[in-house]
């Protein structure tokens, strides 16, 4: 399917993501999965911090595969379950949020208010 | 299955139909599938983590759905909010869904009456010399020597809601009916017109007269609050008019009277300037006027039923019943040659109800002219 390549201002206008579909979106950041595998795999990078039911997990793809960020692979004979992959539109979108963090970080940086590991 | 799991299994199942119909459609099974794996893991790992997924489930339930709640929340309270205003509403007489016989006097915007012959009648702008213009639509012989004059601007409608009684009139006599300033095809004015005051309005008809070379003298005919409009132009142009028509109409008294035995009938009552606005009499003042001219007046045969009035007694509604009445009597008594008749079958729109009857009046009136 021809993917929909969506444009730069409609991308920064999603910004910043919601914490469901930052971390579904990191999540097959590394590789295309199927659903239970992201859910675990955000309970991983979020260190225990965050983890999505089955309808969240479900709501979040459902709403990211409408958005053209991730897309549904063509599902092998022999597995039921649906894995999904990043697009190029959803990667970008990954990236963007990454660097506005670390705008973010980088500004808490230099004004000091936090300090970072060996940071003085 | 173990029994537990297929017991947890059943519980999320009944969770999940509180979810869009769309998202089960799509994923319901690949839900399913996720949460026994993931309660399959938790019990492995002992109590504490089983609840932890049930939390999260429940978490998430509550999450996704509370905004569809509120959604329908709010549909139905501002259905509810609606149904109460149109109730409310039709029941104070602001609107009305039909209509709906009441002794009150109304002051209506308008009532529609679609008739295509009298749409195409004699209907014309007429320019006053204030630059505004006004519908004036007059049927009958042109060359009769009176006119007799369906009066708007304070009670019931427009030139429309005559259109019933103009068409029964006979032919013989020339009847005018118009659109008051604000209403119908008339020019807009600035405002409320219905909160016009009375002698601007007074004003406003005798412009439009002049100009429109009515015929003079004039029968007035007023229903509901145009019977005090009628009362109104008799008493500054007494020449012009030669005869009076009051169609259930309302008396200028009635503000403080009503409220003697109604004080919640009309917040209004005591208020001097919408007094005054509308040619009602303060607290105590008695109707002085008087014109020994022919004057018929028709009443209403059927009373207000209580359910018009919420927030009266029913011990109100009969008193204001009776009041009405009393109106009725004594306006019939304002003339030497007075007459009251009260009109069968008729309620407060008895001009739309029994246009036969209002039509037989005005030319009762004529014949003693």
């Amino acid at each position: 399917m021809a993917e929909r390549n969506l444009s730069n201002d409609l991308l920064l206008a999603m910004l910043p993501l919601a914490p469901a579909s930052f971390f579904v979106l990191f999540a097959l950041a590394e590789e295309e999965k199927h659903g239970y595998r992201i859910m675990q795999d955000v309970r991983e990078l979020s260190e225990g911090t965050f983890s999505l039911g089955p309808a969240t997990l479900y709501t979040t793809i459902k709403k990211l595969t409408e958005q053209d960020l991730i897309s549904e692979l063509a599902s092998a004979a022999e597995d039921r379950r649906r894995t999904y992959r990043l697009t190029s539109s959803g990667r970008r979108l990954l990236t963007a949020e990454f660097r506005r963090q670390e705008a973010l970080l980088n500004l808490a940086r230099s004004k000091g208010v936090v300090r970072f590991g060996g940071q003085k | 299955m173990n029994p537990v799991v297929r017991i947890y299994c059943c519980l999320f199942n009944w969770l999940l139909m509180f979810q869009s119909d769309d998202l089960i459609a799509h994923y319901g099974d690949d839900m399913r599938a996720i949460f026994r794996e993931e309660i399959g893991r938790a019990r492995s790992q002992g109590r504490s983590e089983v609840a932890k997924v049930w939390l999260d489930v429940l978490r998430e339930t509550v999450v996704l759905l509370a905004p569809v709640w509120v959604a329908r929340t709010n549909v139905v309270f501002a259905a509810t909010c609606l149904a109460s205003l149109l109730t409310i509403g039709s029941a104070l007489g602001f609107c009305s869904l039909n209509a709906i016989p009441r002794v009150m006097a109304c002051s209506k915007p308008e009532i529609a009456f679609q008739d295509k012959a009298q749409q195409s009648s004699e209907g014309s702008l007429v320019e006053l010399p204030d630059g505004h213009h006004m519908f004036l639509e007059c049927s009958g012989a042109a060359s009769a020597k009176q006119t007799v004059i369906l009066v708007t601007g304070r009670g019931l409608g427009t030139a429309n809601s005559w259109s019933k009684v103009q068409q029964k009139v006979d032919p013989a006599i020339r009847v005018c009916s118009y659109d008051a300033l604000g209403a119908g095809r008339s020019d807009r004015v600035e405002g409320n017109p219905q909160a016009r005051p009375i002698d601007q309005v007074v004003a406003d008809m005798h412009g439009l007269f002049q100009v429109a070379r009515l015929t003079q003298p004039f029968v007035l005919v007023g229903a509901s609050d145009g019977g005090l409009l009628s009362r109104k132009y008799q008493q500054k142009y007494p020449k012009e008019v030669a005869g009076l028509v009051f169609v259930d109409s309302s008396h200028e008294e009635m503000e403080w009277r009503d409220a003697a035995v109604a004080p919640q009938f009309d917040p209004n009552w005591n208020n001097p300037v919408f007094l005054r606005n509308n040619g009602f009499l303060p607290n105590h003042q008695k109707l002085t006027w008087s014109a020994n001219i022919p004057l018929i007046d028709l009443e209403r045969s059927e009373k207000a039923p209580a359910s018009a009035f919420p927030g009266l007694t029913p011990e109100q509604v009969d008193a204001i019943n009776v009041l009405w009445h009393d109106f009725q009597v004594d306006l019939s008594k304002r003339s030497n040659v007075g007459q009251l008749r009260v009109v069968s079958n008729s309620g407060h729109f008895m001009h739309v109800d029994q246009p036969g009857a209002v039509a037989d009046a005005i030319r009762d009136v004529m014949q003693q002219i």
